[in-house]
């Protein structure tokens, strides 16, 4: 950044870190800063978004998107871009391969299969031409899974709560979602026009006063686990207050399908809930390890959003090479049961783990454990120390948390040997206390930025 | 040489952003602004106090509502922290409020109103009323005070048009954090009409509190 160009920017917002010292340009803006921009030009942003964006990228937006060298395993390589260095036998917490299931050979060998039947993509949109047998067979074996009529399966997570909330509720209904739900409930809700509420986290006083003022159609919109905290709803309550203002209830369990509840259904039946729940979401990139997601619910359900779910009629089916490893991995899950309690072993260690040692975890009950650094402008520093030291895992800032809230989101596997989790809280827990975030009777980094 | 720019010393300048309902923020903010929102169908309801001890309008206390507005970033011009329009204002003397209004174009309640801060434990409580009747009470938190300088866009418009000013504000004890420790209680009165209390949320998700610091207005610009 010229000397010109520094000088424009630095006026604007906090000048120091913790210790005193001037924080790095960079750190003092953020993708808020540049949703708008002045004149009648669409690209008016683009030269100050850039401008910020040269000397943020080295300063730690590079750490996210690096390009890991093969599957992602509980140990990879990453390749990290500012440097080009190959960081070899990173501990991996990063991947949602919550079972370790996207790498197994028998999920390969099916994937391969696939091919030579199928060859790549689906070639068609699912309501036209782009279902194949393989895509009956899953939706059928979800259904079998979940305990509902039918499941309708779409090309993404993202693109089956924007198209089944779009699809189902329209101007003048209301809407009320969990203040932390995912941008694609929030982003179903903008489409579909109807009126959208917000209730606090978790709060189901909120939630009632919010339901209790309105007349008519009502959805409201929950998360099994959040996946910015590790927590989970408070279903049973949710329903309580749902059903007595007639209220339907959508629940995303895209971080808790395969993993809560007695069968693996999700938080929903974990609280004796799954038949008071009308929407049933989850996705296959989690724990299955392959991609797309699905809605389960009655068939007169899923028959009305066949033909308005648009982000699916409107989207290339989901490729049947992917199904056919999602109805594997499928397969595996439902015969080897140990897979989950291998999963939940390793998260009771680590979560103990890291709470003996005093790292903050936040209120995480689950395989999601946020590292709660809280200090925004020394997170992408700790992220660069933590890689260093031989873990792979990503910062989460402003404005995807809120400020002071900064973290690592780290993600459990069942993949991960007893080993590696003692290495992975060993070294965290020494790097966050070298930084003051957790006790230690050592000396502490007080500054190292600027 | 003169200075056109308005000087204001404060011995606590308390802001606290809230979510409000966008339908609320449309209603308020003149055509030619955006609400921002923080999430669909929320936008931000930023309520300010000051403390001011010296400067051009004497000593005076302050109490501003405003609906956060996107900056006007423009390629080489300092950026902004946010863009405010203060759809009401209110002042403890004529003093402070002929300032606000003939200068800085501010739409203002006609009445002294009477502020009182109470500074505590890592907290600042600050009740607003006019004649006993109670307008708000607020109170802000502190995290890290640590030196800052923070540039906003204001915005005014009047009969005459559309103004933005450059506001600085500095000083040397500056806390801002988002940990929700604060609260806000707003009571029906006039200067409230607009805002729909049960839909705009207790807590504020931002809290920013300045000790002994400085607030600068940059002349008017048409816009």
């Amino acid at each position: 950044m010229g000397e010109g160009k520094a000088k424009s920017m630095s006026q604007g917002g906090m000048f120091n870190d913790n210790s005193g010292k001037r924080l790095p340009l960079a750190m003092q803006y953020d993708y808020t800063h540049f949703y708008f921009g002045a004149g009648d030009d669409a690209f008016a942003m683009l030269d100050p978004y850039d401008e910020w964006w040269q000397d943020s990228e080295p300063a730690g937006y590079y750490l996210y998107g690096l390009p890991m060298q093969g599957a992602p395993t509980t140990r990879v390589d990453v390749r990290n871009t500012k440097t080009n260095e190959v960081h070899t036998d990173l501990l991996n917490f990063a991947s949602y391969n919550y079972l370790g299931l996207s790498y197994r050979p028998e999920v390969k060998e099916a994937v391969i299969e696939a091919v030579g039947r199928y060859g790549n993509g689906a070639s068609g949109s699912p309501i036209l031409s782009g279902s194949m047998e393989i895509h009956h067979e899953l939706a059928e074996r979800m259904a079998e899974f979940k305990g509902k009529e039918a499941v309708l399966l779409f090309p993404t997570g993202y693109s089956v709560n924007v198209g089944i909330i779009a699809g189902l509720m329209r101007s003048g209904d209301l809407i009320v979602a969990d203040q932390y739900a995912h941008a694609s409930l929030v982003d179903g809700m903008i489409l579909s026009k109807a009126n959208s509420r917000f209730f606090r986290h978790n709060k189901v006083d909120d939630l009632e006063r919010k339901l209790k003022a309105y007349k008519g159609k009502k959805l409201v919109l929950i998360e099994g686990v959040y996946s910015m905290d590790g927590d989970i709803a408070v279903v049973p309550d949710i329903v309580e207050v749902c059903q007595r203002y007639g209220a339907r209830i959508l629940i995303d369990e895209a971080h808790s399908t395969f993993i809560y509840g007695k069968n693996g259904r999700g938080v929903a039946e974990h609280f004796g809930c799954d038949d008071q729940i009308d929407m049933h979401v989850g996705t296959f990139s989690k724990s299955l390890g392959g991609q797309g997601g699905f809605l389960a619910g009655s068939q007169k359900l899923i028959n009305y959003l066949l033909g308005f779910s648009r982000s699916r009629t409107f989207s290339c089916g989901l490729s049947p090479v992917v199904a056919a490893g999602i109805l594997k991995a499928l397969e595996i899950f439902l015969e080897e049961p140990e897979l989950r309690t291998k999963l939940w072993e390793n998260v009771d260690f680590m979560q103990k783990r890291l709470r003996d040692a005093g790292v903050p975890v936040g209120d995480s009950e689950s395989q999601v454990i946020p590292l709660m650094v809280r200090d925004d402008a020394r997170a992408f520093e700790i992220g660069e120390v933590l890689m260093q030291e031989g873990i792979y895992l990503n910062p989460v800032k402003y404005p995807a948390v809120p400020k002071h809230k900064s973290r690592f989101r780290m993600s459990i596997s069942a993949a991960h040997t007893r080993e590696e989790l003692e290495e992975g809280a060993r070294i965290i827990t020494s790097v966050l206390q070298r930084y003051g975030i957790c006790p230690t009777t050592e000396g502490t980094i007080t500054s190292t930025t600027g | 040489m003169p200075d056109d720019r308005g000087h204001y010393y404060f011995n606590h300048g308390l802001s606290c952003l809230f979510e409000m309902p966008t339908s609320d923020a449309r209603r308020i903010v003149p055509l030619h602004l955006e609400p921002l929102e923080v999430q669909h169908e929320r936008s931000v309801l930023s309520v300010t106090v000051f403390d001011f001890c010296e400067g051009d309008g004497g000593v005076f206390q302050e109490l501003v509502l405003s609906v956060l507005v996107p900056p006007l970033v423009k390629p080489g011009d300092p950026l902004p922290k946010a863009g405010l329009y203060p759809f009401v204002v209110a002042t403890s003397t004529e003093m402070g409020r002929r300032e606000g209004i003939d200068r800085w174009k501010l739409p203002h309640l006609m009445r002294d109103i009477e502020i009182t801060f109470t500074e505590g434990d890592g907290q600042i409580s600050v009740a607003a009323s006019t004649g006993g009747e109670p307008i708000l009470d607020l109170i802000g938190t502190s995290h890290r005070f640590e030196p800052a300088e923070l540039l906003f866009h204001t915005f005014m418009s009047d009969s005459g048009g559309n103004y933005k000013s450059d506001v600085a504000v500095r000083g040397e004890s500056y806390s801002e954090h988002e940990f929700e420790r604060g609260s806000l209680v707003i009571h029906p009165h006039e200067m409230t009409e607009r805002l729909t209390s049960d839909e705009i949320a207790e807590a504020p998700f931002r809290e920013q509190w300045m000790k002994k610091g400085l607030e600068i207005f940059a002349p008017l610009e048409a816009i």
